[in-house]
């Protein structure tokens, strides 16, 4: 598959339709995603500025005969420490989990972009668990972090972790009910899936040019200033892609926390420590309909994206390195 | 936004200099640092696969050995009824839940498919007044949050649509509870529509004007020549849509209120939501269930699906 370049030319063809013709054909065929836009996006998107400052509940009719209350929505929420405990539960399962993905990612593309006997066989396996299923995969890890009797528990107490002598069996270290350190445990679940991450980042490797390193054997330059100067430097638009796809995802993360806290009746997991702020919309506005507020929350949530990819696309002036394209 | 996805999609790896002399990275590459990676590779290896063994390994242990000890082998006899026992647990058999699943996930690859083929040719083929502008908006759309969109969705859906509940089909009941999921998905998806619009810039406008000289018009080049040329995109969109869907947990939490309409993963909840930690072996044998079809078009279609995710960096 080339990806070379063959747009239609501005002039020599031996035949054309006529303008207008063209025309025609290119908005009626784009326009379909238009349509689906409109109806899908554009018109909840009103909708839902509306529904904020209704108390609209599913069960007592359409959203249009809930009562219009106010800003009251946004005060409630405001002041609620709940939902400002669920957006540091989010900010903290974002931040940690891009950092602990790219920073698994990276080196393994390293490894990738090596020439080794069986690349495309590895490649395969490590892009495996990727596209497995959320769900199934928490599941797996819940029984493999299993307090005491799971994988994990077996290997520290063999390693030599403490035994809480209280309970009954031996129990290092409760990832499913210790509220400290459920995050840190679906944190590490989400590092599992890097695949991604690591596919972009072996795209951006093979991408750099091998005469930049060859210039750095010349000048006799170690294997670490190689990776400094040359590999990091060009990789940066990779990785500022990463982060910035990275975040806007793990901020509405919701199947690997709510699978992991025990299922969509478990809410927020022990002491709500696994309570984001997309299961706190979520839970008001499925689970105890008050859709309002819920709607009211979302565009707290959606404040917090922006400012975060706005930060994101302000900062990257300050490390984000774009080679001239090469042709 | 775009101006990295178009540097991975334009820069393939095989369009780098010819001239370049193949050199190893690092100039005095020792036998011991090539097995050093050789060794990590294969830990790497072994750590991915690892939770799909112990997922197979518990599912084939009783109910009080799953996850209460640690043996490499599951205890003799291997319990093989566990599948049998959970194929039946829940209200409905998990046939039902798994053509669920298909149902959705197809539609749903059918619709974006088959619409976003059709976009990207569009953008790939006409020149009209504000092309460029109206493709980035398309792109720029992928910033909006669902987060956003889901409340309002669900009202559009169950008090204008009226979709969440009617309609029967096959002993379907509420079959209308599916739309929701299934009919946006015909107008397109922005990544996949960037994606085949490259792919469709690809192919040689020559063939095209061919076919135009032989009288064709646009929807004829589009399945005489355009398609048949595109069929490696189009598999890498089908498998991403469809394993995309079929993992969904959230839309069909939303919209499939009826357990006779859920689809795999929301049977899966109902195994952690109803037992709790209880009858481990059962809910590893569901996964293994949910996860096999995924494993199987992985194994078949694996080089579609990477090459698709790096051209379009996709979540796969």
């Amino acid at each position: 598959m080339s990806a070379v370049e063959t747009a239609p030319r501005k002039s020599g063809r031996a035949r054309r339709w006529s303008r207008s013709r063209e025309a025609r054909w290119g908005v009626g065929l784009t326009s379909i995603w238009l349509v689906g836009f409109l109806v899908f996006a554009a018109v909840p998107l009103g909708m839902s500025v509306y529904i904020s400052f209704t108390n609209w509940a599913p069960i007592s009719g359409p959203f249009w005969h809930a009562h219009t209350i106010g800003l009251q929505n946004y005060v409630t929420f405001l002041t609620d420490h709940v939902y400002w405990h669920s957006v540091f539960n989010t900010i903290y399962y974002a931040v940690g989990s891009v950092a602990v993905v790219n920073l698994v990612a990276l080196p393994m593309a390293m490894l990738l972009n090596q020439k080794l006997i069986g690349l495309n066989i590895f490649r395969t396996i490590f892009y495996l668990p990727a596209i497995l299923p959320a769900v199934a995969v928490v599941l797996v890890f819940r029984l493999i972090l299993f307090p005491g009797t799971g994988l994990v528990s077996w290997i520290l107490t063999k390693v030599g972790a403490q035994c809480d002598t209280t309970q009954v069996t031996c129990n290092p270290v409760d990832w499913l009910n210790n509220p400290r350190l459920t995050m840190p445990a679906v944190i590490l679940i989400s590092a599992w899936g890097v695949g991604q991450t690591l596919l972009i980042y072996l795209a951006g490797l093979q991408g750099i040019d091998k005469g930049l390193y060859e210039a750095g054997d010349v000048d006799g330059t170690t294997s670490w200033s190689k990776f400094r100067y040359i590999t990091l430097p060009l990789l940066t638009p990779a990785i500022f892609f990463n982060v910035v796809t990275g975040l806007i995802g793990a901020f509405q993360e919701f199947t690997k926390l709510v699978i992991f806290a025990g299922g969509a009746a478990a809410t927020g997991g022990p002491r709500q420590s696994l309570l984001t702020t997309f299961w706190y919309v979520y839970v008001e506005g499925f689970d105890y309909s008050h859709m309002g507020l819920a709607t009211a929350m979302a565009f707290g949530l959606f404040v917090l994206i922006l400012i975060f990819t706005g930060l994101n696309f302000l900062g990257q002036k300050r490390w984000v390195f774009y080679q001239e394209e090469r042709r | 936004m775009s101006t990295e996805l178009e540097y991975t999609a334009r820069v393939p790896v095989t369009a780098l200099p010819v001239g370049v002399p193949k050199t190893p990275r690092l100039p005095a590459r020792g036998f011991g640092s090539k097995l050093a990676a050789y060794v990590v590779v294969v830990l790497i290896s072994i750590t991915s696969l690892f939770p799909l063994y112990w997922m197979l390994e518990n599912s084939l242990r009783t109910a009080v050995d799953a996850g209460a000890t640690v043996t490499l082998v599951p205890k003799s006899p291997w319990q093989w009824s566990n599948y049998s026992t959970m194929w039946h647990y829940l209200p409905y058999p998990m046939s039902t839940f798994l053509i669920n699943s298909f149902i959705v996930a197809g539609l749903v690859t059918l619709g974006t498919v088959i619409s976003s083929a059709l976009i990207a040719y569009g953008f790939a083929r006409f020149r009209f007044f504000g092309r460029e502008a109206f493709f980035a908006v398309i792109i720029s759309t992928m910033m909006i949050p669902y987060a956003v969109m889901m409340i309002p969705q669900y009202a559009l859906f169950i008090n204008f649509f009226h979709w969440g509940s009617g309609g029967s089909l096959f002993g379907y009941h509420n079959l209308r509870q599916f739309l929701p999921q299934i009919v946006p998905a015909f107008f397109g998806s922005p990544i996949f529509i960037f994606l085949l619009r490259q792919f469709i810039r690809g192919i040689p406008y020559s063939l095209d004007e061919a076919a135009m000289v032989d009288g064709a018009g646009p929807l004829r080049i589009f399945w005489t020549i355009i398609l048949p040329e595109l069929r490696p995109a189009l598999a890498a969109v089908m498998v991403l849509t469809f394993i995309g869907k079929w993992n969904d947990f959230l839309g069909p939490l939303i919209y499939l209120q009826d357990p006779h309409n859920w689809t795999v993963e929301l049977a899966l909840n109902g195994f952690v939501g109803r037992y709790g930690t209880s009858y481990l072996n059962l809910q590893m044998a569901a996964s293994v269930i949910a996860i096999a079809p995924i494993v199987f078009i992985y194994f078949i279609a694996s080089r579609q699906i990477i090459q698709g995710v790096t051209l379009s960096g996709v979540k796969g």
